[in-house]
């Protein structure tokens, strides 16, 4: 048997020379179609090129009108560049290890509006989701990223500000003073029960002191005591020895009635102090109200507007999917910018089809290394404003998958600036310390901002234009998370509500809540390890729209304060004015029966001295007289 | 009418005078290229040898076509396999990092676990292949062939124009 087959090889040779030239000459192509493979791989989305040369003569390439579809926002490109051009070194390509010294990346422009779909096939998108979810399965960044997803999901509460609103209208409908106040025991109300019955009791128990006081009986025996004392005539100094003794008792008499009288008036001046006056009564029934007013508002629950949660669910979602973007970049860098320590020979990175293996040798070339990149591109672009766009340009330096061979981190730095806006990004992607450092770092000064969508929310207006300063760091330091950003918004315009969106009352509030901000500060932070992450979001919205809410609703809550107020003046007015009538009643009457005991005492008693006054004038009338007659009588007697 | 086709290739090339070492060997090197993940160089480098070497391409195709089927159902061990033989074994860590510095070898794709795996296994089944399945052809064409000519099956694949034509050309 021969073991040659002689005959093959001229046709192979022949097939290898014609598959080798097809394959040069295709080159391009096949390459156009793997950069697009791995690009739509990593991104998750369409990516195309619109021209690809190879020339090996050269070693070089030239990339024209790459763009990279948002997954998220298919009609938007995640970022495009217009040239890239770079000349690679061939003999390291034969050890698959890609080396170039300068790449040149023109005409960077992200957020751009595409004219097609820019979303991958879904059986594709599924395959290749599967493919990443499987390669990614044990990823660091991938954990950190779903941990911050659930994360937002806890602290973002479902109902954003319109929800409070609409249950803040729907609790105020639903209150029913009347019914409210016909469940709830009324402290006034029991106030003036008990005022009533304690002051019934207290002009009781005053009539009853001026009935013991007998004072009907001590003014008919002292009548009668006069009576008698009218009746006696004194002729003979016998009579004025009768009468004499009467007076002495009718004195005895009068004695008493003054001591009554006494008692009287102390009664009198009790009664008073029980008995104060008609104001000082209702002042005490007022406060009553006052409790009653204050414990039915406390009842009513009426919603409050807390500042707290506001800014986290107005700009939550924004941070977190800022965050995720910045992580998912990170992520990215991660996963092509592997860590390994000095001593490590290999390492090891999950594919679709079992693992790889990557050998490491000192001294030896990284498979990737991309010494130096030329960038310059601009923050405006198809569907964005290009008039106040700036042009950015920058340097990214050792681009590689093995950082400790080239002993340099990645390095981004990226700046533009135009009069007063100044866009600077800076990156660090470090691999050469004990731990992985990934920083991400935006500051931007004064950007002119147009259409600008704060939050995902149909409620809140867009920003037609306004002035925008962001400083900004998304830091991965080992596992270490610490993402902080300040964004100030000045001179800003929302724009104006649809001709559809003024029929609706609550786009109208919210419109004008929004539209009377002419300054927006947000300050978020997300940081710690990922499972003690904490997340912060602080603004100058929460004071905002609290204060302007107040405005709004301050004038219907205040209706619903005068009527709770009038409803339970109402509810306790006939028994105020029950108790105030039987109040002043028993006042008088306890007056009249006064003041007429009084006077009768009073009289009786000056009926008593005018009669003993009377009665002792007679007496020395009387006795004149029998002196006169008895002196008459003894010198009658003498000079007879 | 896959399965009918690949009746016919198995009867044709069991019922033809091609040697049985050359069958043998075609089938053992369909093995390796079935079990290997496509588009590695270790494919393009097998399929040369199957040219290059007077072995039977029918049968080397219709192994491949067979063991790529295999091939996802032994993916794990063969991932095991490598994994245990690019990590595990220390003292192998010098040559696989001389193999991974050096021209041409990466784009073999060896450092992968499943390819190496797959490779080692389709090495070792190698081997055992061709002798287990050069026997069966000698024992086949003594014993079996006569009686399996027979079947109506058969007769009917004879019948079938495409086995003219091959008859023609192997005439």
């Amino acid at each position: 048997m021969k073991y040659i087959r002689w005959k093959a090889l001229i046709p192979l040779l022949i097939f290898s020379l014609l598959l080798t030239i097809f394959f040069l000459f295709f080159l391009d192509t096949f390459l156009k179609k793997s950069i697009i493979s791995a690009g739509e791989s990593i991104f998750g989305a369409k990516v195309e090129i619109s021209y690809l040369n190879i020339k090996l003569k050269h070693s070089s390439i030239e990339i024209k009108g790459l763009q990279i579809a948002d997954k998220s926002d298919p009609w938007k490109n995640l970022f495009e560049i217009d040239r890239i051009k770079f000349d690679f070194r061939f003999i390291p390509i034969l050890s698959k290890k890609f080396i170039i010294e300068d790449m040149t990346v023109e005409g960077i422009k992200w957020s751009t509006k595409r004219d097609t779909y820019g979303g991958l096939p879904p059986r594709k998108l599924k395959r290749l989701e599967k493919k990443r979810q499987k390669e990614d399965r044990d990823s660091f960044t991938t954990k950190l990223m779903l941990t911050i997803k659930q994360k937002a999901e806890q602290e973002i509460k479902e109902l954003p500000i319109v929800q409070n609103i609409k249950s803040y209208e729907e609790q105020l409908r639903k209150i029913n003073i009347e019914k409210l106040l016909s469940e709830f025991e009324l402290e006034s109300k029991k106030t003036i029960i008990q005022m009533q019955q304690s002051y019934t009791e207290k002009y009781q128990s005053y009539i009853d002191k001026i009935q013991k006081l007998d004072i009907d009986q001590q003014v008919s025996t002292a009548k009668e005591l006069l009576d008698e004392l009218s009746s006696v005539k004194i002729e003979k100094y016998d009579d004025i020895k009768t009468i004499q003794t009467k007076v002495a008792i009718i004195n005895e008499k009068k004695k008493s009635i003054e001591e009554t009288l006494d008692s009287i008036n102390r009664l009198k001046s009790d009664f008073d102090k029980d008995f104060v006056e008609l104001k000082d009564i209702n002042s005490k029934i007022n406060s009553a109200l006052d409790s009653d007013y204050k414990n039915i508002l406390s009842k009513l629950q009426l919603p409050e507007f807390k500042k707290e949660n506001i800014s986290k669910t107005l700009f939550g979602q924004m941070w977190i999917d800022r965050v995720n973007t910045a992580i998912n970049y990170i992520h990215l860098a991660r996963k092509y910018f592997q860590m390994r320590k000095e001593k490590d020979k290999k390492t090891i990175r999950p594919r679709m089809r079992g693992v790889d293996v990557v050998f490491h040798k000192k001294e030896v070339l990284p498979n990737l290394w991309i010494k130096k990149m030329f960038v310059s591109g601009t923050t405006g672009g198809k569907g964005k404003d290009n008039e106040e766009a700036l042009l950015l340009s920058g340097l990214v330096t050792g681009i590689t998958s093995d950082q400790l061979v080239t002993g340099e981190p990645t390095i981004v730095k990226l700046s533009g600036k135009k009069l007063q806006q100044n866009y600077v990004l800076e990156a660090i992607f470090d691999r050469t310390k004990e731990v992985p450092v990934d920083t991400i770092k935006i500051n931007v000064e004064n950007l002119v901002t147009k259409n600008l969508i704060l939050s995902n929310n149909e409620w809140i207006p867009k920003i037609d234009r306004c002035n925008m300063s962001v400083n900004s760091t998304f830091a991965l330091i080992g596992e270490e998370l610490d993402c902080n950003m300040i964004i100030w918004f000045n001179n800003i315009n929302f724009a104006k509500l649809d001709q559809t969106d003024t029929s609706d009352e609550l786009k109208k509030l919210l419109y004008e809540i929004f539209s009377s901000m002419e300054k927006l500060y947000i300050n978020a932070k997300l940081y710690g390890r990922k499972d003690s992450l904490s997340f912060e979001i602080n603004s100058n919205i929460d004071d905002l729209v609290i204060n302007k809410m107040k405005t709004i609703f301050g004038r219907t809550l205040q209706e619903y304060k005068e009527r709770i107020k009038s409803e339970l003046e109402k509810n306790i007015m006939e028994h105020r004015e029950k108790f105030f009538k039987e109040y002043t009643q028993k006042k008088d009457e306890f007056l009249g029966i006064y003041n007429e005991k009084k006077n009768t005492l009073e009289q009786v008693k000056a009926e008593i001295e005018q009669k003993v006054k009377q009665v002792n004038l007679e007496i020395n009338r009387v006795t004149d007289t029998l002196k006169k007659k008895a002196e008459e009588e003894i010198k009658k007697r003498l000079f007879r | 009418m896959i399965p009918l086709k690949v009746v016919k290739s198995i009867v044709q090339f069991l019922h033809s005078n091609i040697s049985p070492i050359e069958i043998a060997l075609g089938f053992g090197f369909g093995v390796i290229a079935g079990l290997l993940p496509t588009g590695t160089l270790l494919s393009f480098f097998l399929l040369i040898c199957v040219i290059i070497l007077n072995v039977n391409f029918s049968a080397f195709l219709l192994s491949t076509g067979l063991f790529k089927l295999i091939a996802y159902i032994i993916d794990p061990v063969a991932h095991r396999i490598g994994y245990f033989l690019l990590v595990k074994l220390d003292f192998m860590e010098n040559i696989w990092t001389s193999l991974y510095n050096m021209p041409f070898i990466p784009f073999t794709r060896f450092y992968n676990t499943v390819v190496l795996g797959s490779f080692v296994i389709g090495i070792l089944l190698f081997i055992p292949t061709v002798v287990v399945v050069q026997k069966f052809i000698v024992f086949y064409r003594k014993n079996l062939a006569y009686k399996v000519e027979q079947l109506k099956i058969v007769k009917l694949i004879k019948l079938s124009s495409w086995y003219d034509w091959y008859n023609k050309l192997k005439s």
